[in-house]
């Protein structure tokens, strides 16, 4: 089962790779198609730093689109709408659907970028679950959750001539609600993915 | 390019499929048969106490040891040991005690005292030369400041919020029988909360120095010396300090979410706090009896000893030494009497044993889930 998993991230990292570099064609005057971005990510829940993303890493997978507000050659104001996965190995499967607004700045073909958005999480606990049917009385449960996931994110990419692009990203996110004084249950996340344009 | 986008997002699917962790199986919890003590004259009395103790902590399973010179020895259970096979608790259960480890670790660290090879008024730098420059004012704490909770190091399970999450996120990764590891990534570089000395702050952090202290000064590791200097002349069989795949311990069980649901988190306290010197002794409720009635018998420690491990400390805050902790011993103050003794809590368990000297009363607790506990049935059950 271990290697099934390994052997599916390393297509689907092959697969972005090939994609971003067939998109790589002489220059388009044409506007942009319809962006599809796709990232793996390594995940922690953690406060936000940079350590331990690829010690033996819980893995996710990102597929989304986005769309612009204003698009200029040097800035864009956009919309993202993604569905993803991660496996959170000590605690859950998730699923999501986000969305954020973003600004992206252009200088040459290089662009960073800020995101702020939130979406549903649909956590599938790897622990078996016991929901309560009396004082001290417990019944195997449903490991389904379903959460609000507030998300940031800092990223930094290159454009190619086509518009398709090669980008990272470092994202914070959270779990919520969690305990009543605990108000989120961060998480950061290192993606690494492609936006390609579908109609190119 | 489409075949490309396409091979793309079945990739992605696939992932979301193939990549799923499957949910980890919880093996079935087997204890031997209680002894009857039906004919114990309180028995339907302790058993409805358990009961409800059990019942008003949420708790899926609850097991109490009395022992007092009118009603002699009686255990007892309640609930269910493991919630995934709905085994019931027997009470011959191995339990995790948390920080009733602590008296343990103390005990050894007086008993190396004992024996000269180490002073409570030693240094901390003196012996762990590491936390120079890394722990501040580490050439000026002492020992006994460590033992008492009074060194200004900083709890790791409460105060430290990356170490928190860490735990959840991959409780491996905060072993605590890795203690130089866990010092570098979350003590090393950090403040005092004060002066040394000058208060109380109960820090899991300290015992876990002391344990480093006790193998350099014993030349032994923790685990042989828990065996020579507690589970050997206590007799108590039932007992280690290792990580192991025993399927005698009782489940544990945890609230996560904060809605009502528990989880299993057995393999969490197993990672994380199993071969600790600050809360992971393995036991039963009658082993724990045994260490006891062996340390406040004199087996374990000399008099002198003994005093001091129950003598409170004194600090600006309570000059006449009414703090209510010693050496790794609780002093309770209740309207029946002082006890003396230690709670423990780890991820999904609370405890607690207490000794009532002038009683020659002992009253163990345990329930299989992380959550504060009503502890008026101390009284109720010693009267």
């Amino acid at each position: 089962m271990k290697k099934i998993k390994y052997f599916t991230w390393a297509i689907a990292l092959l697969a972005l790779v090939s994609a971003a570099k067939a998109q790589d064609a002489p220059l388009s005057r044409r506007a942009p198609g319809v962006p599809l971005n796709v990232s793996v990510f390594s995940e922690s829940i953690s406060l936000p730093d940079f350590k331990g993303f690829f010690r033996n890493p819980n893995l996710g997978v990102r597929v989304g689109t986005e769309f612009y507000y204003r698009n200029r050659s040097n800035a864009q104001v956009f919309q993202t709408i993604n569905v993803g996965f991660y496996q959170q190995k000590s605690l859950h499967n998730a699923w999501f659907v986000s969305s954020e607004v973003g600004y992206r700045k252009y200088i040459g073909n290089f662009y960073a970028d800020a995101t702020i958005g939130g979406g549903y999480l649909h956590l599938r606990s790897t622990r078996s679950t016991y929901e309560p049917t009396g004082p001290g009385e417990y019944t195997k449960a449903s490991p389904v959750r379903h959460k609000f996931m507030p998300t940031l994110g800092l990223g930094a990419g290159y454009r190619f001539r086509n518009h398709s692009a090669i980008f990272t990203r470092y994202e914070v996110f959270g779990i919520m609600p969690i305990q009543q004084d605990v108000p989120v249950l961060p998480h950061k996340a290192l993606h690494v993915g492609a936006r390609l344009n579908l109609n190119k | 390019m489409k075949k490309i986008t396409h091979q793309l997002l079945l990739a992605a699917l696939c992932l979301g499929f193939t990549a799923c962790e499957p949910e980890l199986t919880v093996p079935q919890t087997s204890a031997p048969a209680q002894v009857d003590y039906s004919q114990n004259p309180r028995h339907q009395f302790f058993q409805t106490e358990i009961e409800n103790y059990r019942k008003a902590a949420g708790a899926p399973g609850a097991i109490m040891l009395v022992k007092t010179p009118a009603s002699g020895l009686w255990v007892g259970a309640s609930g269910k040991s493991n919630l995934e096979h709905g085994t019931a608790m027997q009470g011959t259960e191995r339990i995790r005690i948390g920080s009733i480890t602590k008296p343990m670790t103390s005990t050894i660290i007086l008993k190396l005292k004992e024996q000269g090879k180490l002073s409570l008024d030693d240094k901390l730098a003196d012996w762990l030369p590491q936390t120079q420059g890394n722990i501040p004012k580490a050439d000026q704490i002492t020992l006994r400041q460590l033992l008492s909770h009074t060194s200004g190091i900083r709890n790791l399970g409460d105060d430290n919020i990356p170490f928190k999450l860490a735990l959840v996120n991959r409780p491996a990764n905060v072993d605590m029988t890795r203690p130089d590891e866990i010092l570098k990534r979350y003590v090393y570089g950090k403040p005092l909360a004060y002066e040394p000395g000058t208060h109380f702050l109960y820090s899991n952090t300290g015992f876990m120095l002391l344990g480093m202290i006790a193998e350099k000064a014993g030349q032994k590791t923790l685990k042989t010396l828990y065996q020579e200097y507690i589970f050997t002349p206590a007799g108590m069989s039932d007992s280690y300090l290792e990580k192991r795949d025993d399927p005698r311990v009782a489940r544990s069980y945890l609230d996560l979410y904060g809605d009502g649901k528990l989880i299993d988190v057995g393999d969490w306290e197993k990672s994380y706090d199993d071969g600790g010197a600050a809360g992971g002794v393995i036991t039963t409720v009658t082993d724990l009896l045994k260490f006891s009635e062996a340390l406040f018998g004199g087996k374990l420690l000399n008099e002198q000893s003994l005093s001091e491990m129950k003598g409170s400390v004194k600090l600006p805050t309570c000059p006449n030494g009414d703090c209510e902790y010693g050496l790794a011993l609780s002093t309770w103050n209740l309207d029946m009497g002082t006890g003396y003794g230690h709670d423990g809590g780890v991820v999904g368990i609370d405890a607690l044993w207490l000794y009532f000297p002038e009683r020659k009363a002992t009253i163990i607790l345990f329930i299989n889930r992380s959550i504060p506990t009503e502890k008026r049935i101390i009284e109720r059950v010693l009267q």
